[in-house]
């Protein structure tokens, strides 16, 4: 206890109240002063700037900027390693620590937490559903509770792809920590106040546009609006930063023999969905931050009345933000899917006992992804582009099907002939195969636009979206999560609890995914808060509440199982998984550096089977003495 | 028990056909289209029922390979050796490229070709516009007169404009005009877009943009016009009556349009009070005004106060001062004050008046 007001989170959240209020009585004051109408008149110009404020003041109070700041005073701050003034080892994780492995679980229990509140969010709005009339929500009320739960979900699958990486990475390529460990504590901790400031927004008057924020809806929407595009604006520092950390960090930091093709397949992974984050983040950047200006200052980008057709002055157009907004946010979906397509790559030839069919294929397959992923954007748009303009995305969303079938081929490859078993991390990933599936399958036909007239913005698209997100991101986390358990906690978690936690949710999600799919088959619209009766969907969705509350009691046991497990868990071996990988070679727990000596790569990463095999690496003899 | 790979693949394939159509079989059971009731739809369908045969061939061949692999080559006990070490088929890597693209490419081209089709002019097409608004529809057909195909001229008056309500003849190609407009001048409105899920198509009514989308309704009958782009609190209410008639229905419908109500029922129109207060109870975002007047309203505070023509005028000048409990500030318009000259506010509240007196 004595150590709670020491903790960086404690002293960051003070920080974030104090400069929230800080910032909303300064900007007050000055507006009373030069005549503005007052604060109980309009919040939003206090409110926007005390959120802002509200950042910086939890990044410098939790000791983000520290070093930064003494590097300006023209000082030479070493870095810190280790707990600070003799605390016990569990301070670092509710402080600003620089080592990846800390900050990766920091990215991982944050992402579960704000998974929770998403999962929460989406309950509450499962049950208005599974009646048609409004039962409990106003209307209002529903958007607002949707809107989050979408956009809190993104930020928790950001935090999730961020833990990942950084406990991943770093150790699969042989580093002692990530390229630029300040950054990268950086990259974790400008998450929190963001995530908070999304939160925060739905109990200022919430906000009724969904997380895609399309103007004039945004720009009309209440204050909880402006919060919510701030956090979302803030929390892009968190993926370019991190982005920028994870490219250098494998470019120049892989052990001495790790060519490109000789890196575990998830490094590749990795790689594509750094290089989408460091060149998309930017321009949903941009989107949120003209329709902030557009709020605060009355700047018209998207509205045409802001025009003055006397001068010839043309107005503003919604369609531009679309454009913009999407130049992002459709890589994006790239970025929450491709980790865990790395992390099923990855774990397949472990629990396969065989190598991984088409290494090299799977790895282009990723920045195949990556790179036409960029030039897909406008089939969000297909209902509202000129007939021409949308042909070609088109083509060129139907191709993304390419690449992504050669990693579902190159899986069935991997397992084929294999000597498999079937402990709960190998469950999720087959799992997420199947779940991946479904949401592939049910992409091509919102590619072709004829089909899509029908499907666009209808419950199909949920039932889509849905599905490729969980089985590329929630499947292949939750697999991620009990494989390298033990190396992470040194136990081993409770493989019955397991088993049931994956019975319980793949049945729980294919059921909630076909029924979203039918549903918007026969004509249901999305983010609506209330149904039509006369459209026979009352069953369905009924089935998909159920469904969800399911899911909801699966992940009730994988997290008793993971905190149980942690204290009175079987002490788990080395490498209770037989893997050839790096991380597994390492002592548990791991050195504060990962490896006590320099290892060296001298044999492919997934030649398991292979006769008088070299080994992937070799640890090298102490220097020295 | 040790087969070859070849036997393996012969069962395999086996599997994969007759799995392929029994999840094909299970589909016309889980995924139904609503009736198909327009042009438009008949051919869409057509690339619906090809999309259903691919994802399910696709869906058997992977499962079936996933869940073969999980049965047959599952470890032993105690053993632990390895599987067979092969890292890779180039050729199979090419084949599963190649194949897929040539499908997409495939369903592309003919994809490409159903929407030219469908969005081909028609002879004598009707011209309907349509406009969105927070949250309600408007109709009115284009131009001065319409020559049916029978020779039939059915002249349009200004008057003929209607609200979440509109009539169409069968079998005519519709030219839709979306707009989307404000409640007030200085409004922008927001985006909307249209879709009767019997029709297929859809198109979005975007602020500052007049879209087109054409429907050939060919089945007569009630369909319901559904918003599919969030527009806010009332989105999932903004519905509208869409009908498709005979001719001869539909120039009786247009007469009685062309006729109108009490003044204060073309002003309920005009300055969207339909989009959030229904007329018959049905609850909407705001308040129904169906035994308003007359009746009892609490406040969110607990007092209350009987809604006469003072109250009724106070909410529509400054709704925000007196907002009853269970409904949300901001939403309705301030500025009715400056928008409707006083003798339009009276004929509004007589209108709501006589929404209690005919009970």
């Amino acid at each position: 206890m004595r150590h709670i007001p020491h903790l960086g989170i404690t002293r960051g959240l003070i920080g974030q109240i104090v400069a929230t209020i800080g910032g909303i009585v300064f900007v007050s004051i000055i507006r009373m002063l030069f005549g503005y109408p007052s604060f109980s008149e309009n919040i939003e110009p206090a409110v926007a700037f005390g959120a802002v404020a509200g950042v910086i003041g939890f990044l410098l109070a939790a000791g983000v900027l520290t070093d930064w700041i003494a590097w300006t005073r023209g000082e030479d701050p070493h870095i810190h390693h280790g707990a600070r003034d003799g605390r016990p080892e569990w301070t670092r994780y509710f402080s600003v620590d620089v080592n990846h492995k800390i900050i990766g679980i920091q990215y991982g229990v944050t992402a579960i937490l704000v998974f929770v509140i998403g999962g929460i969010l989406a309950l509450i709005f499962r049950f208005e559903l599974v009646y048609p009339g409004m039962q409990f929500l106003t209307m209002e009320q529903y958007n607002t509770v949707f809107s989050a739960h979408g956009i809190i979900m993104i930020a928790s699958i950001l935090l999730g792809v961020g833990a990942l990486i950084n406990y991943l990475v770093p150790l699969q390529i042989g580093a002692a920590d990530m390229a630029f460990p300040r950054l990268n504590a950086f990259s974790f901790w400008v998450a929190v106040p963001s995530a908070l400031l999304i939160v925060a927004g739905i109990f200022v008057q919430g906000w009724d546009s969904g997380w895609t924020a399309y103007p004039p809806l945004s720009v009309k929407g209440p204050v909880g609006t402006q919060l919510f595009l701030l956090g979302f604006w803030i929390n892009g520092f968190s993926s370019i930063a991190g982005a920028i950390n994870m490219i250098v960090t494998v470019a120049i930091m892989r052990a001495p023999g790790m060519s490109l093709f000789r890196m575990p397949i998830f490094v590749w992974a990795a790689l594509a969905t750094a290089i989408i984050q460091f060149t998309a983040t930017q321009t949903v950047g941009v989107a949120l931050t003209m329709v902030t200006a557009e709020r605060l200052f009355g700047m018209g980008f998207f509205n045409p009345l802001s025009g003055n057709p006397a001068l010839g002055i043309p107005g503003g157009d919604p369609i531009l933000f679309q454009h913009i907004f999407w130049f992002y946010s459709h890589p994006a979906v790239y970025v929450f899917v491709l980790p865990g397509l790395g992390i099923i790559s990855e774990l397949l030839p472990v629990f396969s006992r065989k190598p991984l069919f088409g290494y090299r294929w799977i790895a282009l397959s990723s920045l195949a992804i990556a790179i036409v992923g960029y030039f897909v954007w406008a089939h969000h748009m297909f209902t509202a582009l000129s007939p021409n303009v949308r042909l070609v995305f088109m083509y060129s969303t139907l191709f993304v099907a390419v690449p992504t079938g050669v990693k579902f081929f190159s899986w069935i490859g991997t397992l084929w002939q294999g000597k498999l078993e079937f402990p709960t991390p190998m469950l999720f990933v087959l799992g997420a195969i199947s779940v991946f599936l479904i949401g592939g399958l049910s992409g091509p036909i919102l590619g072709t636009i004829p089909t899509d007239l029908h499907l666009h913005d209808s419950y199909w698209v949920v039932g889509h979206f849905h599905a490729t997100m969980f089985g590329g991101y929630v499947f292949p986390y939750f697999a991620a999560i009990y494989y390298w358990y033990p190396k992470i906690t040194g136990r081993m978690y409770n493989e019955a609890l397991g088993k049931l936690h994956f019975w319980l949710m793949v049945p729980g999600f294919w059921l909630m995914s076909l029924g979203q799919m039918r549903a918007g088959l026969v004509g249901m619209r999305r983010r609506i808060a209330d149904y039509d009766p006369a459209l026979g969907v009352t069953v369905t969705q009924t089935i998909v509440t159920v469904a969800a509350l399911i899911i909801a009691w699966s992940m009730l046991i994988m997290f008793y199982n993971l905190i149980v497990s942690a204290w009175k868990g079987e002490v788990a071996s080395t490498n209770p998984w037989r893997s050839r990988s790096p991380e597994w070679q390492t002592p548990t727990p791991i050195p504060e550096f990962n490896y006590d000596q320099p290892i060296q790569v001298v044999g492919n990463p997934y030649d398991y089977g292979l006769e008088s095999d070299p080994g992937y690496i070799h640890v090298m003899p102490a220097s020295g003495d | 028990m040790h087969m070859s790979n070849r036997n393996h693949l012969i069962i395999v394939s086996a599997l994969i056909v007759v799995f392929t159509f029994v999840v094909r079989y299970v589909f016309t059971l889980i995924y139904q289209l609503p009736p198909q009731y327009s042009a438009e739809a008949e051919q869409i369908d057509i690339l619906f029922d090809a999309h259903f045969w691919v994802i399910a061939f696709l869906f058997a061949l992977v499962m079936v390979f996933m869940l073969y692999a999980v049965v047959v080559f599952q470890r032993k006990d105690g053993d632990d050796s390895d599987g067979e070490h092969f890292h890779g088929n180039t050729t199979l890597e090419i084949v599963w490229t190649v194949f897929p693209l040539v499908a997409v490419v495939v369903f592309g081209v003919w994809a490409h070709q159903i929407l030219n089709n469908i969005s081909e002019a028609a002879p004598n097409e009707l011209t309907l516009n349509v406009t969105g608004y927070q949250w309600y529809w408007e109709f009115q057909f284009g131009g001065d007169s319409y020559t049916t195909n029978e020779g039939m001229t059915v002249e349009f008056t200004p008057e003929m404009v209607s609200t979440n309500e509109v009539y169409v003849p069968v079998g005519h190609t519709l030219n839709l005009q979306l707009h989307s407009k404000g409640l007030s001048p200085d409004d922008s409105g927001v985006n909307h877009a249209f879709w009767v899920p019997e029709f297929r198509v859809k198109r979005d009514l975007i602020v500052g943009h007049t879209y087109d989308l054409k429907v050939t309704p060919t089945e007569i009958g009630h369909y319901r016009l559904r918003c599919a782009e969030l527009c806010g609190a009332g989105h999932a209410i903004m519905l509208a009556e869409f009908h498709v008639v005979s001719e001869e229905d539909w120039e009786i419908w247009l007469a009685e349009v062309a006729e109108g109500g009490l003044p204060g029922e073309k002003l309920y129109t005009q300055y969207g009070c339909v989009g959030c207060h229904s007329l018959d109870g049905t609850p909407m975002v705001g308040p129904t005004w169906q035994g308003l007047y007359g009746s009892e309203r609490v406040f969110a505070d607990g007092s209350t106060v009987v809604a006469d023509d003072e109250y009724l005028y106070t909410s529509i000048v400054n709704a925000n001062s007196q907002i009853v409990e269970g409904y949300s500030p901001n939403i309705m318009p301030q500025n009715f004050a400056e928008q409707m000259s006083e003798e339009e506010i009276q004929q509004i509240i007589e209108f709501i008046a006589s929404l209690s007196e005919s009970e």
